[in-house]
């Protein structure tokens, strides 16, 4: 028997080894990109995705060689791409905090994707299956220790994953170019001073750690049977555990952590399902664990390894050096200003209400619905990115709970649905408490990382339970959702009822949101925010504002998910509340504005609205001489190009991190802003004049 | 006098450099104290260490003879210790006087999420007259709704300062006051500080490089070298200790002075 | 991005239906995978018939008077203005279709297959001079992206400018919205859930059971002498788990009768597969798995035939695929699948001599767009459609045509491509416990094999069939539907 124990062990370990290198070249990837230019780059899968599907392109479409494809892919291609974000968006970004340059990778991670697919045409289909860069490399294998086999593109993905980490461990210990790379990304001021140009170095660390992505995607595609983006950030994802092992710095620890994550998964498969046949009691682990053990991983490291505890966002010595950022535009707002645009607003929205309730058809009523719906969710953004500065990545699992406890309870007990949804909210609610207490000492970054191992544990086990989004109703009928009856009001009979609704319950979580900002909890949300220090120097405790800030935020989101499945009723999880659907409203609200009502409100209606109002060139057919027949030939716009823009505008992000919204503000009405002013002046000098003359 | 804080055998050790050793500071209620010492003594490591900020390998701090090493930052501020920072940190997005009911509002503990929800969490009357009269007390009150990136340094620490006295504090840890500013700015902070401590009666312990700040300011003194206390009493002898002109001067023999450019 | 990725659930919850009508191909509602089920005709009355619809008692049952035939006792013909129903003018009959094009996580044929098959079944009836002396034609094509099924929906809804709506693709939000404003919407039946209980909406198999377990896998296993299953499904997908747990139970229901067991059940395995299957294949050849019952896509179904080989089994182990009825997919694998099992929803196509599939390759052959399983379904849900608008006579509306087809269309079978559906009680799911109020008369299945990277026949006749009530074991017989 332990001879068998220790052949299987063995055996584990060798079977774990070809995805344990997929996590390794990908962590190698992510420490490499960190290192040298600062950004945890969550769009390497994007990268790599491209040029692995450049070469597939090449290789299968235009039967190009293997060599010359991958001179394509991997050493034009890549590293154009890199040069052409670093010069665009991260110059620009060096100083900016580690999560703009998150969101910003987020954003990239969608778009580069979609643009790629647009300009090459690039279609994936099923069951053509990419090859990788040795001939006959997923044929012939080799087992040199008569256990298991490797094949020839496995054995390629180790030997180029070990070399790289040694060449760009030696490169960046030994060579000037290595230590000015570091160098920048600790302070670019610094290295300036010291007579580097940090933009050279910035431009070279990103056309190595984007060849690399490249190379790391051209290694990876063989073992997919269809190339499609989502896959790469599925991996990605997964690696973010590797390069947590590294701590983000170190490339042998990352190559090693990737390596043990495999090994890990592959033990466990191994003999979590016999050690569960003999000891029944671990059945529910193996069988929760199976699906979502990289994730379970990545939360593990993240809170408990103490290394991460210790920030990474070490501060620019010489960050005092920049201007702070500005204060809201309201803040500085003529009252002249402020009455006009106040106004401005009200006219504007009687217009849209009256439009929505008489002209809208169903199908506009229903959007309109839900990009209120949704703005009532993005203000749970506020709350937590706006207001106590945290990036919560899992807000789709929060508006889950929502939904599905409007779902069990109405299903279960026939409860009424506002009222289920308000249950729900409270345990959105508890679950954000619950989730904040291990997150609360890691900040940043990683907290951000964080929530969206969260996020994915809760996509991959718990939706499915009987208790969540499973059981014998769902099996048989789907997670459908009554609409409300609150009385004699039927909001189920009538879908403009229900927008009234919606907006009613928008206006009040916004006002609760206001109040909150004003009040004491935003204050000292905002002191913490300034400075965590001097707010716990002045006596705030971190810990119990952030659990308020993450309790309220997911209260928030519950009450907006449960408002959502109402409104489709049915809980649609798989269409509204994926980790992914929650990065993508991050992205969007921080881009326009994470700290206003107006950013969330926007942010709802751009989420909604974008395709069917610009995309399909509805609103052209709202001039005097357009309609559906006559629009230009090159409406509708292809959905993908969604994404691009939504990456366009998770970059604009980039040089106005107060957010769009705000920028747009502030641009608009600054002159007529200094105008009112300046007339104050003139007339409180002429009054003084008139004083002073008539003493 | 009865002593507020008594910190005792202190000790520190970061990756096998010895940062402190065995260093014992006490304060009395409304003194002024100094600390100081050559760069790297060990000075800032100290002051996280009474504040929480770091956890000492060894010694205990006792503040109102209440054992607080256990106690994390917050508490301890809550306690009545307040303090300033050698890098400026202030609250941005905020103006002067919002600064300072931050810590009103903290401090007389009046708010709620529950008061919030109904507009009750807005700055109430007598939180923004107190505000104002610290302000007053500062020489601020004009600045009370200046945006704070608007400051000067000087200005900033001040608001630091009340910031900190919002708080009602009875120990005032100054990091560095001097730090940035110039000789006129400096005396003008000293004097500021002087007469807020004689209305309000709480201690200071000032950790300072400014010589000429500490020897006007201070009555007592303690002098960090490598970790370790090498001099402590009144300020004006402990200056004139051989041991602290060493450290600070080096073995330069007066008669060498010419031979300078 | 959203898109794209929530095609990780929703493709899960697709492939589960998918797996899930698979592992049941007994009962009428196969919870197996779109790609094909073929569960149980329900057969009418005499098992030796050969063909059940001939005694068929039913009256105005469109199989027994085949409108396609020129039965004069069927009217096709009459020309009556209607005013007031969408989609029809004098000259047209325009439907919707909307299906998955753009974003599809599986990279496989919907949308434009499907539409293939519809175009091809209308050509068919155009040229045999329209319906009521109108053209049938596609009106609007939506393209709902993964994640706009509900707002295309309702666009459809909005524009009341179309008689029915087509619908294939991996979502289903949005059915409710359809069935409840009474528009008939004719489906690629692989979200059961969205189809249980919505009496408008005809998804083209009936409402398959997602957990009633069935005949189909432990009949393959003995086809193969195989003893020993496994049985695998996707952790996060409900519907992929419990047909992975229905499938075993099915096996181990027969195990005296056929010597068949079930080694383990792997219930939670993640979607895509990216850790590969190397630890749980190892496990397969010391328990001595002979036979892989599974509920996985067709892309799981690859990683797993492609670790067999690697460990040197492929030849031992027979995989048995929900979902793979995919010509192109197949014959890139090449050799891959040879010998392993695969479930179909209707006749498959390898059948070139029964009439129906003949007909269908005569005029999909004519049209440009691709093809696929898609394709065979946007032909049937087509042809279901054209019957039902047919026996709602020449004063037809969308209300006309639902009633007619729910109340008449008892025994009905795509003129011999699927076993008798019976629509007056298939819109809603039979149990475990109750095969027979919500079920198929009979619980029938077809099959076909792989073979050097095409599908071949089994058996000499496409559809085997059971008796429904009855669960104890006996050997199917062999039928062939009209």
């Amino acid at each position: 028997m332990l001879a068998s124990f220790g052949e299987d062990f063995f055996r584990a370990l060798l079977q774990g080894t070809p995805p344990g290198t997929v996590y390794a070249l990908i962590g190698l990837g992510f420490v490499l990109t960190y290192k040298t230019s600062g950004v945890f780059n969550l769009a390497f899968g994007a990268q790599a995705y491209i040029s692995a599907a450049m070469f597939f392109k090449a290789r299968q479409d235009w039967e190009w060689g293997i060599v010359p494809a991958l001179i394509l892919s991997v050493f034009v291609l890549a590293p154009l791409i890199g040069l052409t974000l670093e010069r665009l968006i991260f110059r620009n970004l060096r100083t900016a905090s580690a999560v703009s340059k998150l969101v910003i990778a987020i954003g990239l991670s969608v778009a580069l994707p979609a643009l790629f697919e647009l300009l090459a045409n690039y279609k994936p289909v099923a069951g053509r299956p990419p090859t990788g860069i040795v001939p006959d490399g997923g044929s012939v294998f080799y087992d040199p220790f008569g256990i298991y086999p490797f094949s020839r593109d496995e054995l390629a993905q180790i030997i180029v994953a070990v070399a790289a980490m040694l060449l760009l461990g030696a490169l960046f210990r030994l060579t000037a170019a290595g230590l000015a790379m570091r160098g920048v990304v600790e302070s670019p001021r610094m290295t300036e001073l010291a007579g580097i140009p940090a933009d050279r170095i910035s431009a070279l660390a990103w056309a190595i750690s984007s060849m690399f992505a490249g190379m790391a995607g051209v290694l990876i595609a063989p073992r997919l049977n269809t190339l499609i983006s989502t896959d790469f950030l599925t991996l990605v994802i997964i690696a973010m555990a590797a390069a947590a092992v590294g701590r983000l710095v170190s490339l042998p620890r990352a190559l090693v952590g990737g390596m043990a994550l495999g090994w890990f998964i592959a033990l466990f498969n191994t003999f979590l399902p016999r050690w569960s046949d003999d000891y029944t009691w671990l059945k529910p682990f193996q069988e929760n664990l199976t699906p979502s053990l990289p994730f379970v991983v990545l939360f593990g490291i993240l809170v408990f390894w103490p290394a991460i505890r210790r920030s990474i966002d070490a501060a620019d010595p010489l960050a005092g050096v920049d201007p702070p950022p500005p204060a809201l535009a309201s803040a500085t707002r003529h009252p002249l200003l402020t009455l006009q645009t106040r106004a401005f607003g009200v006219v504007f929205f009687s217009f849209i209400g009256w439009v929505a309730f008489t002209q809208a058809d169903v199908r506009w009523v229903s959007l309109l619905t839900q990009a209120v719906i949704l703005a009532t969710i993005y203000l749970s953004i506020t709350v937590i990115t706006g207001f106590a500065g945290q990036i919560s990545l899992c807000q789709g699992a929060f508006a889950a709970i929502g939904g599905f406890t409007v779902f069990q309870m109405a299903d279960r007990y026939e409860m009424s649905v506002l009222l289920a949804a308000l249950i729900g909210a409270l345990i959105a609610a508890l679950v954000g408490a619950l989730l904040s207490l291990p997150v609360l000492r890691i900040g940043g970054v990683w907290l951000a990382i964080a929530t969206l191992a969260f996020a994915f544990f809760f996509d991959a086990v718990m939706v499915k339970f009987s208790w969540v989004g499973g059981g014998s109703t769902a099996l048989l009928t789907g997670t459908r959702v009554p609409r409300p009856v609150l009385g004699p009001l039927d909001f189920g009979a009538s879908d403009r009822s229900f927008l009234a609704l919606a907006i009613v319950v928008f206006v009040i979580v916004a006002v609760g949101v206001i109040q909150l900002r004003e009040g004491t909890i935003g204050r000292t949300l905002r002191a913490l925010r300034g400075s965590e220090v001097a707010a716990e120097s002045i006596g705030i405790s971190p810990a119990r504002a952030r659990i308020i800030a993450f309790a309220v935020s997911a209260f928030i989101a519950g009450l907006g998910g449960a408002m959502l499945a109402m409104q489709q009723k049915d809980v649609n999880y798989g269409q509204n509340f994926t980790p992914f659907a929650a990065m993508f409203w991050l992205v969007l609200v921080v881009s326009l504005s994470a700290r206003t009502v107006e950013g969330a409100a926007q942010a709802g209606a751009a989420f909604v609205l974008f395709a069917p109002v610009i995309l399909d060139g509805t609103f052209l057919t709202w001039l005097p001489f357009i309609t559906e027949d006559n629009l230009p030939g090159f409406f509708p716009i292809p959905g993908k190009w969604r994404f691009v823009l939504f990456g366009l505008t998770a970059i604009q992000f980039a040089r106005h991190p107060e957010g769009m919204v705000e920028f747009g503000k502030r641009r608009a009405t600054r002159k007529r802003n200094e105008r009112y002013y300046a007339r104050d002046a003139e007339r409180a000098a002429q009054a003084a004049a008139e004083a002073g003359m008539a003493t | 006098m009865t002593a507020i804080l008594e910190s005792s055998r202190i000790a520190k050790s970061f990756s096998g450099i010895q940062a402190l050793t065995d260093v014992s500071i006490d304060v009395m209620e409304g003194e002024r104290v100094g600390l100081i010492g050559p760069n790297g003594a060990g000075k800032t490591t100290f002051f996280n260490c009474l504040l929480g900020v770091l956890t000492p390998d060894t010694g205990t701090v006792r503040f109102h003879d209440r054992d607080i090493s256990e106690l994390p930052v917050h508490k301890r501020a809550q306690a009545g210790i307040g303090r300033t920072f050698q890098r400026i940190e202030l609250f941005s997005d905020t103006t002067v006087r919002e600064h300072l009911l931050i810590a009103e509002r903290v401090h007389n503990e009046r708010g709620s999420f529950w008061k919030d929800l109904i507009g009750r969490g807005r700055p109430q009357a007598d939180e923004i007259d107190r505000c104002d009269a610290v302000l007053e007390l500062l020489g601020l009150a004009e600045l009370g709704d200046e945006p704070v990136e608007a400051l000067s340094l000087g200005q900033g620490r001040l608001v630091e300062v009340g910031r900190a006295l919002m708080t009602e504090p009875s120990l005032l840890l100054l990091d560095e006051p001097s730090s940035g500013l110039d000789r006129e700015e400096t005396a003008a902070l000293a004097t500021t500080l002087r007469e807020i401590q004689a209305e309000k009666g709480f201690a200071i312990l000032l950790v300072e490089h400014d010589v000429d700040l500490v020897a006007d300011f201070t009555e007592r003194l303690y002098v960090l070298d490598f970790g370790s206390l090498i001099a402590e009493g009144p300020t004006a002898e402990t200056l004139q200790h051989p041991a602290v002109r060493t450290a600070y001067l080096g073995t330069l023999e007066v008669g060498d002075q010419e031979a300078m450019p | 991005m959203h898109r794209r990725l929530q095609g990780l659930s929703a493709a899960l919850l697709v492939l589960a239906l998918f797996a899930a009508s698979c592992g049941n191909s007994g009962d009428e509602t196969s919870t197996d995978d779109t790609t094909t089920t073929t569960t149980a005709a329900p057969d009418e009355g005499d098992p030796d018939e050969a063909d059940p619809d001939e005694g068929d008692p039913d009256e105005g049952d469109p199989d027994e008077a085949d409108p396609d035939e020129g039965d004069p006792a069927v009217d096709r013909d009459t020309f009556v203005p209607l005013e007031g129903v969408p989609g029809v003018t004098d000259d047209e009959i325009a439907v919707a279709v909307l299906g998955l094009r753009e974003g599809n996580p599986l990279g496989t044929c919907i949308l434009d297959c499907y539409l293939t098959g519809i175009e091809a079944y209308f050509a068919y009836q155009n040229s045999l001079g329209g319906v009521f002396g109108r053209e049938l034609v596609v009106g609007d094509v939506f393209d709902d992206e993964l994640v706009q099924h509900g707002t295309k929906a309702l666009e459809i809804i909005a524009d009341e400018d179309t008689l029915v709506t087509f619908s294939a693709s991996l979502t289903s939000t949005g059915f409710g919205d359809l069935d409840a404003a009474g528009i008939p919407t004719y489906n690629w039946g692989i979200q059961a859930p969205q189809n249980n209980g919505r009496f408008n909406t005809f998804p083209h198999i009936g409402v398959l059971c997602a957990d009633c377990p069935g005949r189909a896998v432990p009949y393959q296993m003995s086809l193969k002498g195989a003893t020993t299953a496994v049985s695998l499904g996707y952790g996060v997908s409900p519907e992929s788990k419990t047909c992975a747990q229905t499938n075993a139970t099915a096996i181990e229901f027969y195990s005296d009768d056929l010597g068949i067991e079930v080694a383990k059940v792997y219930d939670e395995l993640e979607f895509g597969l990216n850790n590969g299957i190397a630890p749980q294949v190892s496990e397969w050849i010391e328990l001595g798995v002979d036979f892989v019952a599974s509920c996985l896509d067709l892309n799981g179904m690859k990683t797993i035939a492609e670790e067999l080989v690697r460990q040197g089994v492929r030849d031992q182990i027979t995989l048995q695929h929900p979902n793979t009825y995919d010509v192109d997919f197949v014959a890139e694998a090449g050799d891959l699948f040879d010998g392993d099992f695969v479930a179909a929803q209707f006749t498959p196509f390898e059948y070139t001599d029964h009439p129906a599939i003949q007909l269908y390759n005569e005029w999909v052959s004519q049209q440009d767009g691709p093809t696929a399983e898609q394709t065979m379904i946007g032909w049937m849900n087509a042809m279901l459609f054209v019957d039902g608008l047919i026996a709602a006579g020449p004063e037809f509306d969308r209300n006309s045509i639902v009633e007619v087809t729910n109340t008449e269309f008892t025994a009905y079978t795509y003129r011999g491509l699927t076993f008798p559906i019976d629509w007056s009680r298939q819109h809603e799911s039979a149990s475990a416990d109750d095969r027979v109020t919500h079920g198929a008369v009979e619980e029938c299945t077809t099959l076909v094999q792989m073979q050097g990277g095409t599908f071949v026949t089994v058996t000499d006749e496409p559809w085997l069939c059971w008796p429904q009530e009855d669960r104890s074991w006996v050997d199917p017989v062999e039928k062939t539907f009209s």
